[in-house]
């Protein structure tokens, strides 16, 4: 027997596979029309898709983390900017040229 | 009237024109939905979730593909994400109906049908979900790779891949497929 027959075959065995019942119109027309009015008059609350609520997390727990550090960072610790000294001639660039 | 009228007129706010979209199109909604979760409350619940959210959509329709093919896309992501969440959550899903349904149907070749329906269940999401569309719906190639959002290709090859699978799991019946 070729595959495509035994295709056709499996196509006609599978027509029974998690066969439908009447399809209930009615029923699931007031579903649909009492469910529509429940969420209109519902308010509207923002719900987060799973990888937006992991990266929501992600971002929260690293800006703790930034403030944690600044808080907790010795003061002083920070390297010094070398400044330049009051002394130092303002002029003598001027002056060379 | 034409699907673009039925259309602008449920975008008016029209409920009968609301209720003729649905009409047109619940059938065909409810059976995929059945047809995938085999559960009759799953797929109440899945062809509910699709025409609500088309309703809600229907601004966002723009028209290059059939409106029964936008449909389809709805509905195959609410019961596809749907069945995902059950699996996830790990709930056992109930088929008693299910089996209660289709078991008129086995007394012809019962140890084929049941091992064919398992070999189905065992198939992996896109190949059932193509499976299922195209050789149990009906559903044309261009409408599954629209509504799994895949090329026409794809679908062709997971369909080829899907009866490979199936002939390869009931091949130990290879005498019994012509009676």
């Amino acid at each position: 027997m070729t595959d495509d027959r035994i295709d056709q075959r499996l196509r006609e065995l599978a027509r029974d596979y998690h066969r439908p019942p009447a399809v209930p119109r009615e029923e699931l027309w007031a579903r649909i029309v009492a469910e529509r009015a429940r969420r209109r008059a519902a308010p509207r609350v923002l719900a987060l898709r799973p990888w937006l609520r992991w990266g929501l997390a992600a971002a929260a727990v690293l800006v703790l983390g930034i403030a944690l550090g600044r808080l907790t960072a010795p003061v002083g610790s920070s390297p010094r900017r070398r400044t330049a000294p009051a002394s130092w001639p303002t002029g003598s660039r001027r002056r060379s040229t | 009237m034409d699907e673009r009228e039925l259309i602008a007129r449920v975008r008016a706010g029209d409920g009968l024109a609301e209720r003729a979209l649905y009409d047109a199109h619940v059938d065909r909604v409810f059976r995929l939905a059945y047809r995938l979760a085999g559960d009759d409350d799953l797929a109440r619940d899945f062809t509910q979730e699709t025409f609500i959210r088309a309703f809600e959509r229907l601004d966002s329709f723009r028209g290059e593909a059939a409106l029964s093919t936008w449909l389809y896309t709805i509905a195959t992501t609410v019961t596809l994400n749907g069945l995902r969440k059950l699996k996830r959550r790990g709930r056992e899903i109930e088929l008693d109906h299910a089996a209660e349904v289709a078991g008129g149907a086995r007394h012809a070749e019962p140890d084929l049908k049941t091992r064919l329906y398992a070999a189905i269940d065992a198939l992996s999401e896109k190949y059932r979900t193509v499976f299922v569309m195209h050789d149990v719906e009906g559903y044309t190639h261009e409408e599954i790779a629209t509504a799994l959002r895949v090329e026409v290709g794809t679908s062709k090859a997971q369909l080829s891949r899907a009866r490979a699978k199936l002939r390869a799991a009931l091949a130990d019946f290879a005498g019994d497929w012509i009676t």
